[in-house]
């Protein structure tokens, strides 16, 4: 029996989106006989197929944003569009967070034009929270999980990597079943992880969470829902989700309490549009932070023609790590840290980061030897600052008649050093291995989007409180990755997941106390 | 309202182009073809100028020809639909001539190659790179020719076919 909530029913707990965040969140809720309604932007995912290009046209978010300042201003964001939201396309990278990372003003706090804050969550306290996410995802390499295989590309890094004196190569702890589990497949090596999972080996928010939300007999999915904003009532409490349906009319609904989990840009895009009188700079907004503290990882990806074939496409994506420079030193000229993982290409995206733009012959002939090709990402901390942010723009509107984000962001001067730094290494760890040629290519655009609902111990200094709870709107969460007070230097979904996981526990021991 | 890919993943690849100037509206008159059931068409001389152009933007001797001739057919379902492409097309393809002299088509590679470069930064040649990029790099010929082995689920993925054979290292 398919649940559905009246939109008058003002008990329900409304949660925006169905990513990682979203997805979790309703989950745990419905679990304990909460009833939870998910309104969902995209449709679902009928039919993934091992074809790059085509799943990339069918799982992306391709609503208007503007990118400004050091980002493609025409596709600055690349997330999901989709029930299972950005997890459809993910890497299932699923590192933690380490532990000197929580406290990123030892290292980054004599930055000039940063707004760095530390998290208001001790380490220590938030492992259980990482342990039950490992747990609930199954990820490989954890808790007596076997690690994935390692594939040609993963071989030929961990060989690399130790040609160079680097010790800390390794398979990665992945949401990707190296055994059958959940009731999903162990991996087959099929090498289109980031396309979608065909036979969902990989973890993504549609297949577990949302799935298991829907046996609750408590939830709802909603998909094809755009919400506009959230109207409050008189006390200043979140009353009403507004939203665009399928059939493109607008519609209202009633909750006791509204959960964010759009992505962050869509999420801080929804607070500045539920703007009043009582909150004149947008829902939520009292400290004036909403939007802004965007952060997406320092990236850089370097290629290379390796002297005999790789066959990078035969296997998983993404699932070789080298952590040592993870550790920050000052001696390298920069602070923070930032690890190698390894990435794979179809030929179409190949040629975004392998000399864009070039034609002709010598260009063929690099493609030519796409088998030969090896590649990794620079991924490392980004450190916030105020001025990269997002905003409404002030005049351009997208099909639902609300305003298009604005995305800026530039580059800090740790981050040009560190990418630098990181691109240098690639290279060394390639040419230890006798390549050919080696290129680096750009940033692509951000798939790691985070800070911009930012949490904190003090009001002054963020949107919400350790437990993701606006400081302004006593039944509004933040419930996505838009909570991050920092980047730190890894992937960031498991966190997200372990995040959720902690607020649901919060929420539910405060709404059976009636204290919300 | 639902954005096609390609265009729009065209528009990101052009992102950094020249403006061309104002459409001669009687000078593409004359070039323009219009077939007996009212559609727009490119005719031979253009199909051959374009099959050119397209080996010349990635050229893959080994390939069989048939992937530029492709690239032709999906660019004629294109312009069908879009009139403004087709103008840019059209007129595109008369400037190579222009510039040439006399028949882009006739010169030698060398001189060919010359042309095309004075144009690189022009919406034309943006756009049929884009355009070959994205129709060339998805073909099965060409991802022969290149060594990428496509599609997997049907396959049962790599597991049994080499995913860790590597013995070089």
């Amino acid at each position: 029996m398919i649940k559905k909530f009246s939109q008058d029913d003002d008990s329900v707990v409304v949660v925006v989106g169905s990513g990682a965040g979203g997805a979790t969140l309703s989950r745990e809720l419905s679990n304990a006989g909460i009833d939870v309604l998910c309104l969902e932007a995209g449709s679902p995912v009928e039919r993934i197929v091992t074809d790059a290009q085509e799943m990339f046209g069918r799982l992306t978010w391709f609503d208007r944003r503007i990118g400004s300042g050091d980002l493609i201003k025409d596709f600055p964001v690349w997330s999901g569009k989709n029930v299972g939201g950005t997890t459809m396309h993910w890497t299932a990278s699923t590192p933690r967070i380490p532990r000197a990372e929580f406290r990123p003003s030892r290292y980054f706090g004599d930055l000039k034009h940063c707004s760095i804050i530390d998290w208001p969550i001790a380490y220590d306290d938030f492992q259980p929270w990482y342990h039950k996410a490992e747990q609930q995802m199954g990820v490989s390499n954890t808790h007596g999980r076997p690690p994935l295989p390692a594939n040609n590309h993963y071989k030929l890094l961990e060989a690399g990597a130790r040609r160079i004196g680097l010790k800390q190569a390794h398979i990665g702890n992945m949401a990707i079943n190296s055994v059958a589990q959940g009731g999903r497949p162990a991996c087959i090596q099929l090498g289109f992880c980031v396309s979608g999972c065909a036979i969902n080996a990989k973890w993504t928010a549609a297949n577990t969470p949302i799935a298991q939300a829907m046996g609750t007999g408590h939830f709802e999915l909603r998909s094809e829902s755009f919400v506009l904003r959230i109207e409050h009532d008189k006390k200043g409490r979140a009353a009403q989700v507004v939203y665009v349906d399928a059939a493109g009319k607008l519609q209202k609904q009633k909750a006791r309490v509204v959960c964010v989990a759009a992505n962050s840009i869509d999420t801080p895009r929804i607070l500045l549009h539920s703007d009043s009188a009582q909150f004149p700079r947008g829902l939520a907004n009292r400290a004036g932070h909403v939007g802004k503290h965007y952060m997406k990882h320092v990236f850089s990806v370097v290629t290379a023609i390796m002297p005999k074939p790789v066959n990078f496409h035969r296997g998983t994506q993404n699932m070789g790590i080298v952590d040592d420079f993870v550790k920050g030193d000052r001696k390298r000229g920069f602070a923070g840290g930032f690890k190698f993982e390894m990435v794979s290409f179809d030929p179409e995206s190949l040629t975004k980061f392998v000399q864009p733009g070039s034609w002709g012959r010598d260009y063929t002939d690099i493609l030519s030897k796409y088998d030969h090709f090896a590649a990794l990402l620079v991924m490392g901390e980004d450190p916030s600052q105020s001025e990269n942010h997002v905003s409404l723009h002030a005049t351009e509107k997208d099909q639902y008649g609300m305003p298009v984000p604005v995305i800026h962001y530039r580059d800090h001067e740790n981050s040009k050093t560190m990418r630098r730094f990181g691109q240098q290494q690639a290279k060394r760890l390639y040419e230890s291995l006798g390549s050919e040629r080696v290129f680096i290519g750009p940033s692509p655009p951000a798939t790691h989007n985070m800070g911009t609902c930012r949490m904190a111990t003090k009001a002054e200094d963020g949107v919400c409180d350790a437990h993701g709870r606006s400081f302004d709107v006593p039944n509004l969460f933040i419930s996505d990755g838009s909570q991050f007070p920092s980047s730190g230097s890894s992937n960031p979904t498991l966190t997200i997941v372990a995040l959720a996981l902690r607020q649901a526990d919060y929420i539910k021991n405060q709404m059976q106390s009636r204290k919300l | 309202m639902r954005i096609k890919r390609r265009s729009f993943l065209a528009a990101i690849f052009k992102s950094s182009v020249v403006l061309f100037g104002a459409v001669n509206s009687i000078y593409s008159q004359a070039l323009s073809k219009v077939d007996n059931k009212g559609e727009r068409t490119l005719d031979q001389h253009q199909q051959a100028t374009l099959e050119r152009l397209f080996f010349l933007l990635y050229p893959f001797p080994s390939a069989d020809k048939r992937v530029y001739l492709n690239v032709i057919k999906a660019l004629q379902e294109s312009v069908k639909r879009r009139p403004e492409k087709y103008q840019l097309v059209i007129q595109g393809l008369a400037r190579l001539d222009t510039l040439s002299g006399k028949s882009w088509f006739t010169l030698s590679e060398e001189d060919q190659l010359g042309v095309l470069k004075k144009i690189e930064k022009e919406p034309f040649f943006v756009s049929m790179l884009a355009f070959a990029n994205s129709h060339l790099l998805n073909d099965p010929e060409v991802w022969r020719v290149m060594g990428y082995e496509g599609s997997s689920l049907e396959k049962g993925g790599y597991k049994d076919r080499g995913f860790n054979d590597i013995d070089w290292l």
